[in-house]
């Protein structure tokens, strides 16, 4: 099977987003994943973590030397790329003093790191030079907005015909067929790229990440790449999103929504303490946004956040043709509603009749019995303690679950062990913070 | 102050929409309007020229004979002038050669800015503005939740997967802005009454110096190969909670068994 190619992003801590690895998955579906990263530290856990899940190369990109962000060279594609790339090569090459002196050169060290940076010039460059080396079977982002951004470039680039939002791809006579949803969810549509490599956006929602290591050291290369046109792109300030505590709505493998039955703001925690007992994350009905008992951005809504998790609770959601049009296509529709003759429960695989304040209370607690938990202590249940509790609930709480791939928390963790890094730096670090950033932020 | 913004006729959401013999989307069959998203871009633009003396909004549109109604909805609501680009031969163009078409069009009447919606309702892949901005080699801010133009700059705050952030493009650039950036605006009754008059450029492929066998359907670098109606989901079962929470036990035996707990 061919290489594919799969955009792998990181946030500001350098953990690879969730999203990214749901590209991985969909790679795997039609050939040998091959991961791209922009810029940063090739280390062994990234590498470890990206092998565990099926990649067996890692192409580093980096500017060239001269056309960094300030300089203004419009390049020939490849040039003198691939100067230092090539086979695996010594971390120790990327090591801080290399790199600080190199940013000096620049101008300003930040500007050679991963954040700040005008990174949908420097993965649309890196993509367009590996294609033409590579001749990959497709090209595949995740449908972030730099994501798409990426593949839209990429595509005119190449004169490479485009999908987005592809909901599960598969090879075919023609090369890949990508499925995605139309008019709402109502049909769903099969396509395939009939001009040059085909570039395909995948929806992060669609694919859980599954673990299929090859067995076999993963290969780093680097390319440098020259920018068509840098400098486009100033970045004034920035304000990382790594607060999120709960995965990203349109990512997240678990949705717990609720409507006007909630009732209040304040019923919203209660199906806040629901999506942490079940991972999840907390979205809302068009009335619950309107009525301000939930923010905008957790609309689930034609309109707003569209979503196909693999569980998606409704509680006091009626089921207008907008809403379901947001959430139809989940995997798993549960229901929770006063209203026996509420639109809901037609969609829905287990409806419960009943008054949603005394259900989420008791099935919090079902919950907790089940899992051999004080109420209290269900995983991340009461957020806000300190890490290490966190992930010794997390770890001591986790039932022999043949779905594991759900939870990349606790697959990065055998990662880790797995690609058996010694680095006292990252095994310091609060491993409470790889649940959040990875599940994180899709806008 | 030179602005375009890029408007698109596409079908009602609210109605039942269609593949046409072809597979491309039945355009015909459902009632049009104005892109909601492209209200967003206008308003936009509005708000610049409000500001500034000299600004010129173009509303720019490709599409039939129909899609003129989104021009007209576009003059009402305050833009100075409508370009509509029709051709038979656009009938299936992909995005690769909407924009195309676009540049070759924003091209011709000059630009400091392109405004558009972060996508249309109907195909929705929001690959337009940045392949525009790709083809005419310029920057691009896209997702803009707010924007402002300062200093020769178009200035905006975005969202990507791992941050928020506030960035600037030196013009001329393309912006495409989100719902959060401001509010969608009604025209009065007169300005419909106006625009229903007024004069629009029509443009063709040969006025852009594009061949017809570079666009539509049988030059799309993409194709459609099947539509599958979606099978609609069979109701499960239903239980009645029993006042207590009891129902509880119930359901946590269905997560269990789909292994959510």
């Amino acid at each position: 099977m061919g290489p594919v190619l799969a955009l792998v992003a990181r946030d500001d801590d350098g953990e690879i987003l969730r999203s990214s690895l749901a590209v991985v998955a969909m790679a795997r579906r039609l050939g040998t994943p091959v991961a791209v990263l922009c810029g940063g530290d090739p280390d062994l856990v990234i590498t470890g973590i990206l092998g565990y899940y099926g990649v067996t190369r890692v192409i580093i990109a980096e500017d060239d030397e001269d056309s960094g962000d300030g300089a203004n060279a419009r390049g020939g594609g490849a040039g003198d790329a691939d100067a230092r790339g090539g086979g695996a090569r010594d971390m120790d090459v990327w090591g801080d003093g290399v790199r600080e002196a190199r940013g000096s050169d620049a101008g300003d060290a930040d500007a050679r790191g991963v954040r700040g940076r005008d990174m949908v010039s420097l993965a649309t460059a890196a993509l367009v030079e590996i294609a033409s080396r590579e001749h990959p079977t497709a090209i595949l982002t995740s449908c972030g907005p730099d994501a798409r951004q990426v593949a839209a470039r990429v595509a005119v680039r190449l004169d490479s015909g485009v999908i987005t939002d592809a909901v599960d791809l598969m090879p075919g006579p023609g090369g890949p067929v990508a499925i995605q949803e139309a008019f709402t969810g109502s049909c769903l549509v099969g396509s395939a790229v009939r001009r040059g490599v085909p570039v395909i956006t995948v929806r992060a929602d669609a694919a859980v990440p599954e673990p299929a290591a090859v067995g076999e050291p993963v290969v780093v290369e680097s390319v440098s790449v020259r920018r068509m046109r840098p400098g486009g792109v100033r970045v004034l300030s920035r304000a990382p999103k790594t607060a999120a505590r709960r995965p990203d709505l349109t990512t997240a493998a678990v949705v717990v929504a609720g409507g006007r039955g909630v009732g209040s703001a304040a019923g919203f925690d209660l199906l806040g303490q629901v999506a942490d007992a079940l991972g999840g994350a907390v979205g809302g009905s068009r009335a619950a946004a309107d009525l301000g008992w939930c923010p905008p951005q957790a609309l689930v809504d034609q309109t707003g956040a569209s979503v196909c998790p693999r569980l998606y609770v409704a509680c006091g959601i009626s089921g207008s043709v907008r809403h379901r049009a947001g959430m139809q296509d989940s995997r798993t529709i549960v229901a929770i509603d006063k209203d026996p003759a509420a639109p809901i429960f037609r969609i829905a695989d287990f409806g419960v009749v009943g008054d949603l304040r005394r259900v989420l209370p008791a099935l919090l607690a079902e919950i907790a019995r089940r899992r051999g938990t004080a109420i209290g202590a269900a995983p991340a249940l009461r957020h806000g303690g300190a890490p290490e509790t966190l992930t010794s609930t997390r770890t001591s709480t986790r039932v022999p679950d043949p779905d594991r791939a759900a939870r990349p928390q606790a697959a990065h963790a055998e990662a880790r062990d797995l690609a058996r890094v010694p680095d006292p730096d990252r095994a310091a670090r609060p491993q409470a913070a790889h649940p959040e950033t990875l599940d994180h932020a899709e806008a | 102050m030179k602005i375009v913004v890029l408007v698109k006729h596409v079908p009602d959401t609210a109605a039942d929409r269609h593949f046409a013999a072809d597979l491309t989307l039945d355009r015909a069959a459902a009632p049009g309007r104005l892109n909601e998203p492209d209200e967003y871009a206008l308003d936009q633009a509005l708000r610049i020229a409000k500001l500034r003396p000299g600004v010129l909004i173009t509303a720019l549109t490709m599409g039939p004979r129909d899609a003129q109604a989104a021009l007209r909805r576009a003059l009402a609501l305050g833009a100075h002038r409508g370009v509509h680009v029709v051709d038979d031969a656009l009938h299936g163009s992909d995005a690769l050669a909407t924009s195309r078409v676009l540049a070759a069009a924003v091209d011709r009447l000059g630009f400091d800015l392109v405004l558009c919606g972060t996508a249309s309702t109907d195909a929705a892949t929001s690959m337009v503005p940045p392949m525009l901005a790709e083809r005419l080699g310029l920057p691009a801010l896209c997702f803009a939740d707010t924007l402002r133009i300062e200093g020769g700059e178009a200035i905006g705050r975005r969202e990507s997967e791992t941050a928020v952030e506030e960035v600037a493009v030196p013009l001329p650039a393309v912006v495409s802005v989100t719902d959060q950036s401001g509010r969608p605006r009604h025209p009065s009754v007169r300005a419909l009454a106006q625009a229903r008059q007024a004069p629009l450029r029509i443009w063709t492929l040969a006025d852009l110096g594009i061949a017809a066998d570079e666009v539509g359907l049988a030059a799309a670098a993409t194709m459609v190969r099947m539509v599958i109606p979606h099978t609609r989901r069979a109701a499960g079962g239903v239980i009645r909670d029993d006042e207590q929470g009891g129902a509880a036990v119930g359901l946590a035996d269905f997560l269990t068994e789909r292994h959510f707990i």
